[in-house]
């Protein structure tokens, strides 16, 4: 039984949207870890205790490119998405990204330098500096989760019943 | 339907403007420092210095006892450079804190100064970098930071008596600000200095080849 995911997937746009994307997030997050540097000299470096959060960085720009991509692809063939699904997927890209700006040393530094509402800001960055990996983790978590609900979703759309004809619900073509 | 295609837009603008935070200007791990080898760069009695005093090469560090990527650098690059340039003679390494953590930073600096006045600066720097733990944590309380004195068998009348004076308070202060007129926006931040002026900057807990390359550099030129 093949996955209703992989089978979107197999769509040429939606496979080299989901690569864009995921390129996208990997290499802002490898940028923002301190895994990729720009200059003086352009260098890849992950240090061995930074191995972990090398394969979470890359496991959430790999999912945040599928789940995007299959959000679009549901929204343009499923038009009953439903929107607790859409802002889940939502939510764990923003957790990511704030998973992963928020310790950038060089927002915080800049915050303290603001005072007032900024050094506040300094305190939250920290704190999500302290827990960087286990919103990562809630992370993967949340776009795991909608890429099930994706696939049941989408499995749910193309089970041909009387009801949906008579709905005349659309389905995705295969 | 609007609504999801709003979303979509949502998270695409997202994408774009971290990336467009993460890339533009100075901010970001490759972003440049203003060159300017006076002032900022000086070296005076009480700037911590290890290493040769005449290397022809000098790597300034501008860090945060509290910073995790400055712990990072410590760990992974760190050794390296003092292994293979500065106990070669090729480098000296100097440091100026660039607190911003809180005050627990502020208290790091002032009881390595401190450690300094007995030779042990860079025992205390080691020291600190070695039991970091989480930011603001406590970690570097005042009381913590009494009891690494001890641990590393300083005179503790002499350190006290230093750490609760307040004298470096401007120290501290000038270092942040010599920082900013560098352009630091962030911990670690290094300009690699050559006998010449030449100077390149690095940003970020940057690998030993980054170093390497920056020292051959402004060695040549």
């Amino acid at each position: 039984m093949s996955l209703q995911v992989l089978d979107a997937l197999r769509r040429p746009v939606y496979a080299s949207g989901a690569l864009g994307i995921s390129a996208v997030f990997g290499i802002l997050f490898l940028y923002l870890n301190q895994f990729l540097f720009l200059a003086p000299y352009f260098i890849f470096f992950v240090p061995s205790e930074g191995l972990g959060l090398f394969a979470l960085d890359v496991l959430l720009s790999a999912l945040s490119g599928v789940v995007i991509a299959l959000s679009v692809f549901q929204i343009r063939y499923l038009p009953r998405l439903s929107m607790g699904q859409a802002r889940a997927g939502l939510g764990g890209i923003v957790i990511a990204f704030i998973a992963g700006a928020c310790p950038c040393y060089y927002l915080v530094p800049l915050l303290a330098v603001a005072g007032g509402a900024g050094g506040a800001l300094v305190t939250v960055g920290i704190i999500f500096a302290a827990y960087e990996i286990p919103l990562k983790l809630l992370s993967v978590a949340l776009l795991g989760t909608v890429m099930y609900t994706l696939e049941r979703s989408l499995r749910a759309a193309c089970a041909v019943t009387p009801s949906a004809a008579v709905e005349g619900a659309s389905s995705p073509p295969r | 339907m609007r609504g999801r295609v709003f979303l979509v837009a949502v998270v695409l603008g997202l994408a774009l403007g971290a990336g467009y935070f993460a890339f533009s200007g100075s901010s970001g791990n490759g972003g440049n420092l203003t060159s300017s080898p006076s002032g900022p760069l000086s070296i005076t009695s009480v700037t911590p210095v290890r290493g040769a005093a005449n290397a022809p090469v000098t790597i300034f560090e501008f860090g945060d006892f509290q910073c995790i990527y400055c712990h990072q650098w410590f760990l992974n690059t760190e050794p390296q450079i003092v292994q293979n340039l500065v106990n070669t003679g090729k480098v000296k390494l100097v440091w100026k804190d660039f607190d911003y953590y809180g005050p627990d930073s502020t208290s790091a600096s002032e009881a390595a100064y401190s450690a300094g006045e007995q030779g042990k600066f860079w025992q205390f720097y080691d020291y600190l970098y070695s039991h970091q733990g989480t930011p603001n944590g406590d970690w570097a309380s005042r009381a913590n930071l009494v009891s690494f004195a001890q641990s590393l068998g300083l005179n503790m009348t002499q350190f006290n008596l230093s750490f609760n004076s307040g004298k470096y308070d401007s120290l501290i202060k000038n270092n942040f600000a010599d920082g900013q007129k560098l352009g630091a926006n962030g911990t670690p931040a290094f300009v690699v200095l050559g006998p010449n002026g030449k100077t390149v900057q690095l940003v970020g807990a940057q690998p030993y080849s980054a170093f390497e390359m920056a020292v051959n550099s402004v060695a040549g030129g």
